[in-house]
């Protein structure tokens, strides 16, 4: 039963730092920069997630993610769980064949997961919405830059939330940042 | 002992050595030329005096200037703060001096119009770059609801969304699933305005034989009561026909600027207020900012962004129809 709770709690965790991380990119980054591009805050949440947890928990939190995320933008809820899906499992799939211990894969896979966000959510738009006709590339690319300059100081406060926990990753697959 | 036996060259002598300094405090001091015997002792003591003057006055105007520089520096620094704080006093200034003009300009539209306006600002924007909506902060709490119309001075923003108790989610015309009903001014042409990119739109479902170009400007229709009547939209920038199908499409480019937004006004109720009665098919021309304290702003009336079929916005504009 306490392991169920401090699952829960993990989960909540990192819902709320997904969502912290989204009102600053949403708002604060909005009122210091206006419209310059901000870079994905969000991203590394799902990331580590994606990379430290099994394939079920990762669908779930992927759609727990969209959920959260959903209030602030105008992308419809199931394109956003599509592409926060295709995201997470495409970066477990990739660790799987490509992995070592460092920074800078942390930081080289948040990069590569903000700009295949954006893929995936053009792709899926042909599919179940209005078709992105006119995608705002340049965005992409600025986002997909910044987002990895955040994700190394991201990475230790996720460590300490499963510190807090009990859910710490065995020390083979612990991120040095 | 012989008083007079002296020796006369040691008198001599004598009286020579007292009588030098007698004959010179005598000597009377002529205006002119030193002597001669003076010149080599002046000219060694002009050029040792001299040296100590020059060095003792380089020695006290470097000291001088040191201290100055000291004095400059600290002056220097203090002016630096002074000035960064001026600077920074100034820009707060030229801020709070535009916000005041752009607030005034929309007092002044407020208090020029019938319609019930609610003031809002934008606090947040979209997670994706390829959706255009904001968040202001007036929701529920303030009488807002979903699919009212959002406008500035300018021309028509978009419309609610998602309204929650404190905030709100505006759907900027831009955004692709946006869709708002929309005439063109000079033919009254109705067509469904829907966003393409960041900075254009699209007129959609115009009828083949509507009678638009380039430049027509593009209003609100007005038809149930969520925009006010005749209230601008964007101009037409192109107008596409294909050889075959049943309609034309048109690119329009907003009135309004949607990444340069900051205040704007939530349609409480249109007020059946009619812009295009009041202006008839005046050419708002492009920059309408300077309009709209004045009368000539083309007015609205009851109107409606997704219009007649204006319930859920997304539905309005049916996907993959081009």
């Amino acid at each position: 039963m306490k392991e169920k709770l401090k699952l829960v709690a993990n989960v909540l965790l990192f819902l709320f730092a997904t969502l912290m991380l989204a009102t600053v990119q949403t708002s604060l980054w909005f009122q210091i920069f206006s419209y310059f591009p901000s870079p994905a805050l969000w991203i590394p949440c799902l990331i580590y997630v994606a990379l430290y947890r099994s394939t079920l928990e990762v669908i779930i939190y992927s759609y727990l993610t969209a959920f959260v995320l959903a209030s602030m933008t105008a992308m419809p809820e199931g394109v956003l769980m599509i592409s926060c899906l295709a995201v997470a499992l495409t970066a477990q799939v990739f660790k799987k064949r490509i992995y070592w211990v460092s920074a800078s894969y942390v930081m080289m896979i948040c990069g590569l997961a903000a700009l295949f966000f954006q893929i995936f959510h053009w792709g899926a738009t042909y599919l179940f919405s209005e078709p992105l006709t006119s995608p705002a590339v340049i965005d992409w690319l600025i986002e997909a830059l910044l987002t990895p300059l955040v994700a190394p100081l991201l990475f230790p406060v996720f460590r300490f939330f499963d510190r807090l926990t009990d859910r710490e990753m065995a020390p083979e697959i612990a991120v040095k940042v | 002992m012989n008083f007079f036996a002296f020796d006369i060259r040691k008198a001599l002598i004598v009286l020579i050595v007292i009588a030098l300094p007698l004959l010179s405090i005598n000597m009377k001091r002529s205006p002119g030329e030193e002597p001669w015997y003076r010149k080599p002792v002046s000219a060694t003591v002009s050029v040792v005096q001299s040296g100590y003057s020059s060095f003792t006055s380089g020695v006290r105007g470097t000291t001088s200037m040191y201290l100055m520089l000291m004095g400059i520096k600290k002056r220097n620094l203090e002016l630096v703060h002074e000035n960064e704080e001026l600077r920074a006093k100034l820009g707060a200034i030229t801020e709070l001096k535009l916000e005041n003009e752009r607030l005034t300009k929309l007092l002044d539209f407020k208090r020029s119009t019938n319609m019930s306006l609610l003031a809002a600002k934008v606090i947040a924007r979209d997670l994706s770059p390829d959706h255009y909506a904001i968040r202001i902060n007036r929701g529920t709490r303030h009488g807002l609801r979903k699919l009212m119309g959002v406008i500035t001075v300018e021309g028509v923003v978009g419309y609610v969304l998602k309204a929650d108790t404190d905030s709100a989610q505006v759907l900027v015309l831009t955004d692709r699933s946006s869709a708002i009903d929309g005439i063109v001014q000079r033919t009254r042409a109705r067509g469904l305005i829907s966003g393409k990119n960041q900075s254009t739109c699209r007129l959609r479902y115009l009828e083949r034989a509507d009678d638009v170009a380039a430049g027509d400007m593009i209003v609100t229709s007005g038809l149930q009561g969520y925009f006010p009547k005749g209230f601008p939209i964007g101009r037409l920038t192109s107008v596409r026909k294909t050889d075959y199908g049943i309609s034309q499409e048109a690119e329009v480019s907003p009135v309004v600027n949607p990444s340069n937004l900051e205040e704007l006004f939530v349609v409480l109720n249109a007020g059946h207020e009619d812009f295009s009665e009041r202006f008839g098919d005046v050419d708002f021309g492009p920059p309408l900012l300077s309009k709209t304290n004045s009368a000539p702003e083309p007015a609205a009336a009851p109107a409606t962004p997704g219009a007649a079929s204006a319930v859920e916005p997304a539905s309005l504009a049916p996907t993959g129809t081009n």
